[in-house]
């Protein structure tokens, strides 16, 4: 069998927890992790003449270390921002850079690095919360949609999509590569959108890869790459960094695709017109942190 | 607990109080007073020991066995690097299965219809969120419920692996993990029905649209719901004649577990669904307002509201079974046994497979439910039959308890070829029942009456967390008529009642040939209705019957093993008040308690869990053989706590439903020791259990 390997791990309270969001809230994982393992941890007897319960699974089953082999999609909720974004995935690559992705926006929760992700809440026991989480280190993003129609200036960045509105935004499917790499599709729209985002071979970052086919709809259409209090770029337009969170966003030089900045009240926002002259060729960045 | 709780509790119960005086009795003793009593029918009393037996008869080892003579389990060796917690099968030509699993991988399984087999495993993909079920799409490709999506996975070219995943159907979630999506079962038209259940957080609740609904949807992703008021059903099936057919879990709004037939519109029973009744495309009107809290039996509520729907089959509980999962119907044509037609069901609180006759009288599904085989090594949730009519067993209890000694597991069970002597089917008539057999009766034991016992009950419904058997009445068996090929039996039964299951206890019937008795004693039919026809009772007999119900124990009062009411000797808060509740997964959340010798305490027993528990403080070494006595407690169990008359229990808490507690105040063992607690609700014991260490008194 030709499978990806899943290296595990002993969890330890030794992560180098920062005093970020995250880390506190890994912590208090860890915690509670502790306290369930004592009470896993009680003597089994045998009932006389019985049989004996054997114990759970240990909760190192469900520390995925790293990925090897094939790219690794895991569908799961996603903890972000104290709730839990539903619909979504992990995609683990064995290159090294690993990102969460929103399937109800298209857009990347957070990128990290090394090992990949902590399941357990996905696979041990009941499984209460039913959620993935990169094991450490992830740079949180924004969970706005990918896509936005809006009269340039005028209106603020949307926040999700209205449920109950026709929906402008659907997630269709994704597909794997023959390494496991998947394309997620949705429309926009009469767009139909293919957002392939894959781990550089050395596990620097992310090159997203953007197509569009179908037909773009007559209002101003904007895809969304990055947000920050800040927002600096190099000379010739080819980088941009967020400066408070190290983002880095590389943009190639002979792109048709010319990403401006604006100003959404609290935060500045790295955004791309879409032009119908621009559709034909799809849209690609490389995000390093 | 709260009197208003208890007062609900046994509302049952306190109907009957006054007209005849019971006194306090265990589980034995209110087994013999129902056999012994048949008021005022003047049939002889029946006294056949044989019934004491065998009418509580769990999976001994001793009843695996006999089963293994005519029904093969073959566990399915797993491969290292698999994790086997199968949460859906689907069996697929040249006798493959694809298998899913809860980690979220889908593995083709090759080999495993061998003699020995030894399968091979291969990995179609991974990822998935929790997926709980698999069918074969009709376009190609399958069909696999996940946790929030229903998707539709196919491998385009052909590697082996998949490479398609395309969303359906967006599934509504809140994010609890309580809310379960099983299915996809196809329609005929080649629809997807799903089932989605509700979330638990305290109570159970539909937060999100049609939580507690079953839904088809079409390929294309266009929802119609069928139907509302599921709370947690983990099974269910299309039959061969095209008639849905649904598994519910006891609990809340299900006084017992239950099989229904679902038509569109209908209202199984948990009012949090109807919160969505008002939304486009509902089916039923009924809004959670109309639904009374009142623990009067189902059938005499159902008759009040119409569009909610009674159960084709109640599951009695403890007996058949604690948590039916999925259900497949017998086509195989015989290569099964002899059962062709019937159901199974996967019970994975007690591991093993409960069989189901159905039949349709006036237009209504009814029918009956009879062990068929235990000892499973894990709790059984899936089934499926090969091409070869052999039955696939998918296990999984990962969380939840069991009486199995593994978490999770693949097996196989096939038919030796040989007939055991087995109530083939029980059937209603005008007037009772006929009982087919597999092999020829013994015609002396079943022209006996004495060899036959029939009683009934039912079930309460309403917001408390299960409900003991209620309104239970011994019916008396007026004629015994045995075919001439000896192949069936007609009994004349009075006092039938619609609503309710009829225990029909079979245990004098012997076997032509061999003179052994049945493989399986007991049919528990429920009635709904009854069809017309010939009657070998006449009806003025049974007009004229007198069927008082008899009455059950109040399980509830304080007594001395069960001191719910402070004793005068004890002093005010005596020396200590010990506060244990409960953790997830069936579990106290304290497993060490400390007292003094002697010393006078108060134990309060909360449950915060989501399903019954109580708590029982036996002698040191003995929480076990306690726990498995109540296991054999069958129908009485409810009634007495779950807790056996045993010198081996010192006290005991009523059984306690979520959210509600009692105190007891006790008095500790002179005897220092570690004295073992344990939650005898059946399958709870193995893993729901403590040590109360009573230390020396002068220490």
């Amino acid at each position: 069998m030709d499978l990806p390997v899943l290296h595990s791990r002993t969890p330890t309270l030794n992560r180098p927890y920062g005093l970020n969001r995250q880390g506190v809230f890994l912590l208090i994982l860890g915690i509670l992790g502790l306290s369930f393992g004592g009470l896993v941890a009680q003597e089994n007897r045998p009932p006389p003449g019985g049989r004996l319960r054997p114990p759970p699974l240990p909760r190192e089953a469900s520390i995925l270390e790293s990925v090897e082999g094939r790219v690794w999609v895991q569908r799961a909720f996603l903890p972000f921002e104290g709730n839990l974004r539903l619909y979504g995935c992990v995609v683990g690559s064995p290159s090294g850079a690993h990102y969460g992705y929103d399937l109800e926006t298209g857009s990347i929760l957070m990128v990290w690095r090394g090992p990949f992700a902590d399941l357990t809440e996905l696979w041990f026991d009941r499984a209460f919360n039913q959620t993935a989480e990169p094991i450490e280190g992830a740079l949180w993003m924004n969970a706005r949609p990918l896509f936005a129609v809006f009269p340039r200036r005028l209106l603020k960045y949307p926040e999700g999509w209205l449920v109950t509105a026709h929906p402008l935004f659907s997630y269709e499917g994704y597909e794997l590569e023959p390494d496991g790499q998947p394309v997620f599709i949705f429309h926009f729209e009469r767009l139909r959108v293919r957002d392939r985002i894959a781990s550089d071979s050395d596990g620097s970052g992310l090159t997203r890869q953007v197509k569009f086919s179908g037909k773009l709809n007559d209002w101003n259409t904007w895809l969304l790459v990055a947000e920050g209090a800040e927002i600096t770029s190099s000379p010739n337009g080819s980088e941009w960094v967020i400066p408070d969170s190290g983002l880095r966003i590389q943009w190639p030089s002979d792109s048709k695709h010319r990403p401006e900045i604006r100003d959404n009240g609290s935060n500045l926002q790295l955004v791309v017109p879409l032009t119908k002259e621009t559709l034909e060729e799809p849209l690609e960045y490389t995000l390093t942190w | 607990m709260k009197l208003s709780k208890v007062k609900k509790l046994i509302w049952g119960y306190q109907i009957f109080r006054g007209s005849v005086g019971c006194s306090r009795l265990g589980a034995w003793s209110a087994l013999l007073f129902l056999c012994l009593s048949n008021p005022g029918t003047g049939q002889p009393p029946h006294n056949d020991h044989f019934a004491l037996t065998e009418r509580f008869h769990s999976e001994s080892e001793a009843q695996i066995l006999r089963e293994a003579q005519y029904w093969e389990r073959l566990p399915l060796p797993i491969p290292e690097g698999v994790i086997p917690e199968i949460s859906g099968m689907v069996t697929i030509p040249d006798r493959r299965l694809l298998v899913t699993t809860r980690r979220g991988e889908l593995w083709y399984v090759d080999g495993a219809y061998e003699d020995d087999p030894q399968p091979v495993f291969t990995r179609f993909t991974s990822g998935l969120h929790e997926p709980l079920g698999i069918s074969q799409a009709p376009e190609g490709g399958y069909y696999v419920v996940q946790r929030s999506e229903l998707t539709h996975i196919e491998d385009r070219d052909g590697d082996g692996q998949a490479d398609w995943f395309r969303k359906v159907f967006k599934i509504p979630v809140s994010g609890n993990y309580h809310e379960f999506a099983f299915g996809p079962y196809l329609t005929r038209e080649g629809n997807i029905r799903i089932n989605l259940m509700l979330a638990y957080n305290a109570a159970f609740q539909s937060s999100v649209p049609w939580r507690g609904w079953i839904l088809e949807v079409t390929p294309e992703g266009y929802v119609t719901p069928i139907a509302s008021g599921l709370r947690a059903g983990a099974g269910a099936v299309l039959s061969s004649g095209g008639d849905w057919f649904f598994t519910e879990n006891q609990g809340e709004w299900a006084g017992t577990s239950y099989i229904s037939h679902i038509e569109p519109g209908d209202f199984l029973g948990h009012p949090q669904s109807l919160a969505w009744s008002h939304l486009p495309g509902s089916v039923t009107h009924l809004r959670p307002e109309d639904i009374p809290d009142t623990g009067l039996p189902l059938v005499e509520v159902a008759d009040q509201i119409p569009g909610l729907k009674m159960p084709a089959v109640f599951i009695p509980y403890a007996i058949h079974g604690v948590s039916p999962n999925g259900i497949v119907e017998d086509t195989t044509g015989g290569k099964f046994g002899p059962f062709e037609g019937q159901f199974f069901f996967a019970d994975s609180g007690q591991a093993r497979i409960i069989r189901v006759s159905l039949e349709q009288v006036n237009g209504v599904w009814q029918g009956a439910t009879y062990a068929f085989m235990g000892g499973f090594q894990a709790p059984v949730v899936r089934l499926a039959f090969g091409e070869d009519g052999s039955l696939f067993v998918g296990e999984t209890g990962r969380g939840w308890g069991s009486v199995a000694p593994l978490a999770e597991g693949f097996e196989r069970v096939r038919w030796k070829g040989n007939m055991p002597f087995e109530i083939q089917e029980a059937k209603i008539e005008p007037d009772g029942f006929t009982l087919h057999f597999t092999r020829p009766v013994d015609r002396k034991s079943a022209e006996s009456l004495f060899s036959y016992g029939v009683s009934s009950f039912t079930y309460g419904y309403g917001s408390d967390y299960g409900s003991p058997p209620i309104n239970r009445l011994s019916c008396p068996i007026r004629k015994v008529v045995v075919a001439e090929d000896g192949m069936s039996v007609r009994l004349g039964v009075l006092c039938l009642r619609e609503g309710y299951i009829h225990e029909i206890r079979t245990s004098g019937i012997r076997a032509a040939d061999t003179g052994e008795p049945l493989l399986h004693n007991n049919a528990y039919y429920t009635i709904l209705s009854r069809p017309d026809g010939d009657r070998i009772v006449p009806l003025e007999e049974e007009l004229a019957a007198d069927c008082t119900p008899m009455i059950p124990e109040d399980a509830y009062k304080s007594t001395p093993k069960h001191p719910t009411e402070r004793p005068d000797f004890f002093s005010r808060h005596g020396d200590q008040i010990i506060h244990l509740g409960t953790a997830p997964g069936m579990k106290f959340d304290k497993t060490l308690l400390e007292v003094r010798a002697g010393s006078q305490f108060q134990l309060v027993f909360r449950n915060t869990d989501e399903m019954m528990h109580n708590f029982v403080l036996c002698l040191p070494g003995k929480g076990q053989e306690v726990g498995m006595a109540a296991l054999h407690m069958g129908i009485d169990g409810m009634a007495n706590n779950y807790v056996p008359d045993s010198d081996l229990v010192l006290y005991h808490t009523a059984i306690i439903q979520p959210g509600a507690s009692e105190r007891l105040f006790l008095v500790a063992p002179e005897v220092p020791g570690d004295y073992d607690y344990v939650c005898t609700i059946p399958g709870h014991a193995m893993v729901m259990n403590g040590i109360l260490r009573v230390l020396p008194a002068d220490e």
